[in-house]
């Protein structure tokens, strides 16, 4: 087994500085500079003051000799300074993570504690009026814009019902206030974050719960289950769910970049500090190391997210674990 | 005089808006101190250095931290800021700066011209990656007379030198051997000015709180919280449930969405207009703009008055020049040319522009008057701006294209290198109404402002003149002349210069709308003890 990890995580190297590759050549592709933001068409810019920025970025010299700096510093994992307000990248990522974190996480705890019971429930009583529910829930869920929904749920619980914060992630005397209502004043922030966040998934999660399940309980183990006297609760949720969750494990494997990326859409409607805006701020004003950063940590943890799916799913299915060679053709 | 005119106008639109609130400020009483204002902003600071600060968050920060030598006062006159006087000498080619004695850094040191000289040095540092050296490039020395006083000798006479005197000055006892690019000075900075820095957290918020030891009196407002909220509909919530106390509205919110009685008794809407324009800018170069009558034809085929009624419901005001509506240097007897598209036809067949098979669109040597403009993405605004004049110019039989581009890929790949027909845009203007940079004929690297090929040689020459002349008066001559002529050359069709629309909570007392805006007095706003709300 851990000759097993050892070899994949070796296969990953090479992937890993293939992407930065590609990242690093098609953000310098697109045009601008990171100096236009600061220069472009103020009137009080001088040409001359502009070329000089240019320069002290380090903006004149070629392509190659960029990317061998970057590649020189990265290897001690130095993301470099930000162009936009010269801290270093590290940590500009790591005082969003926190935040994104704790959303992203919190929202996948809701998505699983939600949406394999429903997926599960509606497989059993498959063509009931739950199940119906459900899945006109889920065909809602995947096709609302999520700043539209966003936006309803603030206007009634925020200023109809005037139940919940809008947007922040503290009020304003926060630092005045004691460590419960600390905790209180963040999660009444964090309701609606977390669960519009949440929706879009549930309805994703639900979905292929059902379906999996469907296609285990018809299974002859199951038939043979039934047939050996086994309660209904024992046969659904020790042996088939065990069977079922397989796929959802894949998923969960693949949504693990996904737990330090936000949107930047949804981030900026709630006036959250996360890693997308981060990102998509970055790309604006063409902060190369930042971008870079950015996409790397993104990179480690796809690759890492999509390895852990397959240990899971090896240590899941016993398959997996006797012939790993053979996997890629799964 | 419509400066003077301004202030009536406005406060007549409030007592419409606002009829619950004149009473309540009349029985205000006494100033007095505490509470917090919260400013919402769309975008985050990005360095509190104030000479690297470019963006508008950061210089929003800077202008409540720090103090220049010089300011604007309401009426957008040059006053003293540090500098309680100056004398100008040599015809201009020396200027003596009287510093304020007496004054403190936030953390306790004095004042003094070391200050001064310090700014001046790290601004033509080439090692400094400022964009402001360009005016301080033309300094030829800066002598500290004594402590409270500074001397500085132009190369030349150089008019607008005084007002770049109100760059905010930073302390040498902090920052000497700092390097300012990186410094930690950027998170915390230590000025002289109203407000003292206290937190700033990442993408969320920065909290000044007052300055008890300010020259010119203890502000009363004692926190200021600047939260970064990027999405204006969720900016419009929190003031719809007053979580925000101070920001910035569009025309449609302005007009319809905060015409209720709940802003009507929590909020005061103020209108003046901004210091920028919006303009239609043509390549030169190229052959259909050329002539001087297709480029009036298209100034009587489009109706800016309609613009500024359907895209701003009337929040804008059509403008005929390249300079500050209501300052000395704009000439209010340009008349505008009205809107008239039969003499915009009558123009374009002079130029051999002639529908000559008939199918709506004009033709010359076989071809299509046809031509592409450039938008920038996110300003919606101005694309809907585009629509208007598209639609105008297809009834005088030309066809125009709109095409949106990110912004900056429009400047570099498309202005700086030239590559356009025309495009729409707009110039932020500093107070100061020297644009040699943008209308010179020298101006037209690639990179420069002039991109669109101007070249007018009394305009030139009015340029340089302008700005070697300090008297007001005959400065402001000079630029009407200047105005005058580019007005009747057209190179770019002035559209329009739309207005600030701020709002603020009514708690706040004081707050008065004037040529410079609202923010000019921040320090003596006030709320009576009992409408106080935060601590």
């Amino acid at each position: 087994m851990i000759h097993y990890i050892a070899k994949r995580l070796l296969g990953l190297v090479p992937v890993f500085f293939g992407i930065t590759i590609i990242s690093f050549i098609v953000i310098h592709l697109a045009p601008g500079k990171p100096t236009d933001i600061q220069t472009s068409l103020n009137p009080k810019v001088s040409f001359e003051a502009r070329a000089r920025l240019e320069k002290l970025y380090g903006l004149d010299k070629p392509l190659r000799t960029q990317y061998t700096d970057w590649l020189r510093r990265i290897v001690v994992f130095d993301f470099g300074r930000s162009y936009v307000d010269d801290r270093p990248v590290t940590v500009k990522i790591l005082e969003r993570i926190p935040i994104t974190l704790l959303i992203n996480v919190s929202s996948i705890i809701l998505i699983l504690a939600v949406g394999i019971p429903l997926g599960v429930i509606s497989a059993t009583r498959r063509g009931s009026s739950l199940d119906r529910f459900t899945t006109i829930f889920s065909f809602i869920g995947f096709s609302v814009p999520e700043f539209w929904l966003a936006l309803l749920l603030m206007s009634l619980f925020c200023i109809t019902l005037g139940w919940l914060p809008i947007s922040g992630i503290t009020s304003l005397d926060f630092e005045y206030y004691g460590l419960f209502a600390k905790i209180v004043d963040i999660a009444r922030h964090l309701v609606l974050p977390v669960c519009i966040s949440a929706f879009a998934g549930l309805a994703g999660i639900s979905r292929y719960m059902r379906t999996s399940m469907i296609g285990i309980i018809h299974q002859d183990y199951i038939r043979m289950a039934r047939a050996k006297g086994l309660k209904e609760n024992v046969i659904i949720y020790r042996h088939a769910l065990k069977n079922a969750i397989l796929p959802v494990i894949t998923i969960l494997g693949l949504s693990v970049p996904g737990l330090i990326g936000g949107s930047v859409i949804f981030e900026s409607i709630f006036a959250i500090p996360g890693m997308g805006r981060l990102f998509y701020e970055s790309v604006m004003a063409r902060d190369y190391p930042t971008i870079m950063g950015v996409l790397s940590i993104g990179a480690i943890l796809t690759l890492i997210g999509n390895m852990a799916a397959d240990i899971a799913y090896s240590y899941a299915d016993p398959r997996i674990r006797i012939s790993p060679d053979q996997k890629s053709s799964i | 005089m419509r400066i003077l005119l301004m202030v009536p106008v406005v406060s007549f639109l409030l007592s419409i808006f606002d009829p619950a609130i004149i009473p309540a400020v009349e029985k205000a009483g006494e100033p007095s101190y505490g509470d917090a204002i919260v400013v919402a902003s769309i975008s985050d600071a990005r360095t509190l250095v104030p000479i690297l600060a470019s963006d508008s968050a950061s210089t929003d920060i800077d202008g409540m931290v720090f103090n220049g030598l010089v300011k604007y006062d309401r009426d957008i006159k040059i006053v003293g800021d540090l500098a309680e006087s100056w004398d100008i000498r040599e015809g201009g080619l020396v200027i003596i700066f009287h510093l304020r004695k007496g004054v403190r850094w936030h953390d306790g040191a004095s004042f003094t011209a070391k200050d001064v000289e310090f700014t001046y040095k790290k601004l033509i540092d080439p090692n400094v990656r400022t964009p402001y050296s360009g005016d301080f490039e033309r300094v030829t020395k800066l002598e500290i007379i004594d402590d409270h006083t500074v001397k500085i000798t132009y190369k030349e006479p150089f008019a607008p030198a005084l007002a770049s005197w109100g760059m905010p000055i930073m302390p040498e006892h902090i920052l000497k051997g700092e390097d300012l690019n990186n410094t930690s000075f950027s998170r915390h900075p230590v000025g002289t000015g109203p407000y003292r820095f206290k937190s700033w957290k990442t993408g969320e918020k920065i909290e000044l709180v007052s300055n008890h030891d300010y020259f010119e009196g203890r502000p009363y407002i004692d926190r200021y919280l600047y939260r970064i909220i990027p999405d204006e509909a969720t900016i419009f919530l929190e003031l719809q449930t007053r979580g925000v106390d101070m920001a910035h509205l569009s025309p449609l919110q302005f007009t319809r969405q905060t015409d209720n009685g709940f802003f009507s008794t929590h909020y005061r809407k103020f209108k003046y207009p901004s210091f920028g324009y919006t303009y239609l800018g043509y390549n030169l170069s190229d052959p259909k703009f050329s002539d001087v009558r297709v480029r009036h034809a298209i100034n009587y085929a489009v109706n800016k008055k309609e613009i500024v009624e359907t895209v701003f419901f009337g929040l804008a005001q059509g403008t005929t020049g390249p300079f500050i509506i209501d300052s000395w240097a704009y000439n209010r007897n340009i008349a505008p040319a009205p809107f008239d598209p039969g003499k915009a036809k009558k123009l374009l067949a002079q130029a051999g522009w002639i529908d000559s098979d008939g199918d709506g669109w004009l033709e010359k040597d076989g071809r299509i008057f046809e031509f592409t403009v450039l938008i920038n993405q996110g300003n919606t605004e101005r694309q809907r701006c585009a629509e208007m004049i598209q639609g105008y110019l297809k009834v005088v039989g030309i066809r125009m294209k709109i095409r949106v581009v990110e912004w900056s890929a429009m400047i570099n790949e498309f202005i700086n290198k030239r590559r356009f027909e025309a495009v729409l845009m707009g110039w932020f203007l500093p107070r100061d109404p020297d644009n040699f940079d943008i209308w010179h004929s020298s101006k037209t690297r690639e990179g420069e402002f002039n991109f669109i090929g101007y070249k007018n040689e009394e305009v030139d020459r009015l340029l340089e003149e302008g700005r070697r002349t300090f008297n007001e008066r005959a400065r402001g001559a000079i630029y009407r002349k200047i105005h005058r002529l580019i007005y009747e050359d057209q190179p770019y069709m002035f559209l329009y210069s739309s207005d600030t629309l701020p709002i603020v909570n009514s708690r706040f007392r004081n707050v008065e709308a004037s040529p410079i805006g609202i923010g000019y007095n921040f320090i003596k706003w006030y709320v009576p003890k009992r409408e106080q709300r935060y601590r």
